[in-house]
């Protein structure tokens, strides 16, 4: 029997110390961008207006330091050249502490590609009267996660829903009674070896990883509202390398996968089609581009210009709809894989087919309309909710996943199910958790 | 023809075989040299031309994180100065002549200052010191003259203080002159001890050592081991002494614990341990009413209060013996005795 919350205890004690000491970092790598926020916890601010809540206990939380530099060791959100990756962390781990005028010694990391995959697990057991944390313990426990394989690795597991009896639904059965406790777990497993080596970058950077998570659970925690968190809805993340899609109902990610395609393949089909510089399609995609073409389109010419001194080769121009020509097509097919991740979910079948686009990639003009045609009708765009301190640069939907590991760090979510420690286990904790430690540590 | 070169080209265009559920489309690279932009790797290393990598150095990085610790900029900030004035000073003081030098510049500023008008002592004075005491106080005082710098006069005082015959001194020194103000304790009685003839106050203590008795004539005179321990009583005996008093040769200690008061012609009166006084009292009444004196006597025993004793001379004890004889006899004796 595998622990499934073994990533996450051993960095609970890093995450309580980083808490403890108000500061903490949150690191985005990706494959265009690499991003940090440098995160304060600090008092709440008493707020004297009636109608604004606990802001979501977001209050003590404030963005005191952002950097973000462009990623060049990172490929389908997976790292490919680790002295690039690190080199990048670096630079935007001394922009950020510079800006927060702190040193930060902890970060939450995000991790996207990867090749998530999800399983949604069942386990029951029989209890006895009133449901004490040792009965969902036990539920949890007999939730068996199948073969996964070597080199795969947990880095979720979430009850996501309970059963007592014939009372479904239930969300924490803690106090009920009953005679059969159902409890439904969702797990995601990611390749081991990119899990590795962002932590290994991380940590040769003199941090600390005090958290792990998919960057489909940060979109969705940062991009959807609450309702459709609770009723049910895709978040998908377009971003440099991989477009990430996750699916929550009921407060809870459901299921998570990736489709390794992003903005730098639509970037790629540009510098090809056209034969222009990576920098010129870059620059293009993002000032001109779309996936709409009209008859205006086809009289906006864009200088394309080049390097080259040729003075024919320089002052070149494209069309803006030979450009959408060349971009449309990817998009298609990233959505269209997308299309396919939410169909191997079972999304149709849910309720609301509510569909939030978030990500660097969600910027291109025209992008919800193709969008509706390919995922269904109900598509919006998500921008992440706001932090405080968060400077307007960084407030796009490029950086959603980024904001969503600062909610992680402020609040995490599995140590709501903390408890998960199996009765047998417990005994042998005492001398196996210090050889454990040992081994780690010397 | 397929070359090995070929099937290369092929892998890095497309990646790597897509296996198991991976679907990988090819990674976006440049194809070749033939734009302007060499590629990210190869720009961003390349040193002197526009563009630099941006990312510090993993030395500049460790130390710019190490800065940020509070304590290292303490200790940099303020330790590493510190250390260095330090280890300047210890290496130019080290071979001692600099140390020399400066502490004699030192003196001699203390001694330019020292020597001022201002701060000079020219004379002492002494006051209310006897004869005796007033050559050892002067013997005491600093060379004179000298500065109030260097003058410790709290130093002084206890020394003077701790002088036998000193009961309080004071010292001052104004206005060029050092004034020492003496009390000194008095002598209240003379002891006869083993050693020779001493001065004792009224606490018993000793003053000094007298040549003679007849320097001082008025006081009186103790003997006896333990005696100087108790002077009072020995000066309250003296003091109700009354028509005793000019015969009373002096008082003798007997056993550490009681008086024996010694009166001219050989008369011993033998006080009790208790209530001296009140017994000498009596004594001095019987001298009075009795002429206790002038009478043929040796020892007048009133150690037990309830019953005196009379040790009688050697003529008186004859005169009695003939004096019983005749009672014995019948004849009752003239009084012409």
């Amino acid at each position: 029997m595998i622990d499934l919350h073994e990533i996450q205890r051993a960095m609970r004690t890093m995450r309580r110390a980083a808490l403890g000491r108000g500061l903490i970092g949150a690191l985005d790598v990706g494959t265009s961008k690499v991003a940090c926020f440098v995160l304060r916890l600090e008092e709440p601010r008493v707020v004297d207006l009636a109608d604004v809540g606990p802001m979501a206990g977001l209050g003590r939380v404030r963005v005191v330091g952002f950097a973000a530099t462009r990623s060049r060791g990172v490929r389908f959100g997976e790292v490919a050249s680790m002295r690039e990756t690190e080199a990048a962390i670096r630079t935007v781990v001394q922009a950020a502490e510079h800006e927060a005028g702190d040193r930060v010694d902890h970060v939450v990391a995000g991790l996207s590609g990867a090749d998530p995959c999800s399983h949604g697990l069942s386990g029951a057991v029989l209890v006895e009267g009133e449901v004490g944390e040792a009965d969902v313990a036990r539920a949890m426990a007999d939730c068996t996660p199948p073969d996964l394989g070597p080199d795969r690795h947990v880095i979720h597991a979430q009850p996501v829903h309970f059963a007592l009896d014939h009372r479904t639904g239930l969300a924490d059965p803690r106090g009920l009674s009953g005679r059969r406790l159902f409890c439904d777990m969702h797990m995601m497993c990611v390749d081991a070896g990119a899990a590795r080596a962002v932590v290994e970058a991380v940590k040769r950077c003199d941090l600390e990883v005090a958290g792990l998570t998919a960057s489909a659970h940060a979109s969705g925690l940062a991009a959807l509202v609450e309702d459709e968190r609770e009723l049910g809805a895709a978040c998908v993340d377009i971003g440099g390398g991989a477009t990430s899609v996750s699916i929550f109902m009921r407060r809870h990610m459901v299921h998570a996968d990736a489709v390794r395609m992003g903005g730098e393949h639509v970037t790629s089909d540009i510098h090809k089609g056209l034969q222009v510089s990576l920098g010129t399609a870059e620059r293009i995609k993002t000032l001109n581009g779309g996936v709409h073409a009209t008859g205006l389109d086809d009289r906006e010419m864009i200088e394309v210009g080049g390097g080259t001194g040729d003075w024919e080769a320089d002052r070149r121009t494209v069309s803006r709809a030979e450009l959408i020509g060349v971009m449309r097509p990817r998009v298609e097919e990233i959505l269209e894989e997308t299309r396919r991740a939410l169909d191997a979910a079972g999304f149709d079948e849910l309720p609301t087919r509510k569909v939030v686009l978030t990500g660097g990639g969600s910027e291109i003009p025209g992008i919800t309309d193709l969008a509706g045609r390919i995922l269904g009708a109900q598509v919006r765009l998500g921008r992440p909710i706001r932090l405080r301190g968060v400077p307007a640069r960084a407030t796009g939907p490029a950086f959603s996943s980024l904001t969503g590991l600062c909610l992680e760090a402020a609040q995490p979510e599995d140590e709501r199910w903390d408890f998960a420690l199996p009765q047998d286990e417990r005994s042998r904790l005492g001398l196996g958790r210090a050889v454990r430690w040992l081994r780690a540590n010397w | 023809m397929r070359s090995v070169s070929g099937g290369l080209l092929a892998r890095i265009a497309h990646g790597p075989a897509a296996g198991g559920r991976r679907r990988d489309v090819p990674a976006p690279q440049p194809t070749g040299p033939a734009f302007g932009d060499a590629g990210p790797d190869l720009a961003s290393r390349r040193r002197g031309g526009a563009r630099v990598d941006p990312a510090p150095s993993r030395m500049a990085y460790r130390a710019r994180r190490a800065w940020r610790r509070a304590w290292v900029r303490r200790a940099v900030g303020r330790g590493l100065p510190a250390a260095i004035a330090a280890a300047l000073l210890a290496v130019w003081l080290g071979d001692g002549e600099e140390f020399r030098v400066l502490g004699e510049r030192w003196a001699a500023i203390r001694a330019q200052v020292e020597a001022r008008p201002e701060f000079a002592i020219t004379a002492a004075r002494i006051e209310g010191a006897g004869p005796a005491l007033e050559p050892a106080i002067e013997a005491a005082l600093p060379p004179l003259p000298s500065s109030t710098l260097s003058l410790d006069l709290g130093a002084l005082r206890d020394a003077l203080a701790s002088m036998p015959p000193v009961a309080r001194v004071d010292v001052q020194a104004t206005g060029g002159v050092l004034s020492v103000r003496v009390a000194e304790h008095r002598p209240e009685a003379l002891w006869r001890a083993g050693d020779g003839l001493h001065a004792l106050d009224a606490e018993g203590r000793m003053l000094r050592t007298v040549a003679s008795r007849t320097a001082h004539p008025d006081l009186p005179l103790i003997a006896g081991e333990g005696a100087d321990r108790a002077v009072a009583e020995a000066l309250a005996l003296h003091g109700v002494a009354g028509p005793l008093g000019p015969k009373l040769r002096g008082l003798v200690r007997v056993g550490e614990r009681r008086w024996d008061a010694v009166i001219e012609d050989g008369l011993r009166i033998m006080l009790p341990e208790r209530d001296a006084v009140a017994a000498f009292e009596r004594a001095a009444a019987l001298e009075a009413a009795e002429d206790l004196t002038g009478r043929d006597l040796t020892h007048l025993d009133l150690r037990d209060p309830s019953r005196p004793v009379l040790r009688l001379g050697r003529a008186a004890t004859a005169q009695m013996a003939r004096v019983l004889a005749a009672e014995r006899a019948g004849e009752p004796l003239e009084e012409d005795q």
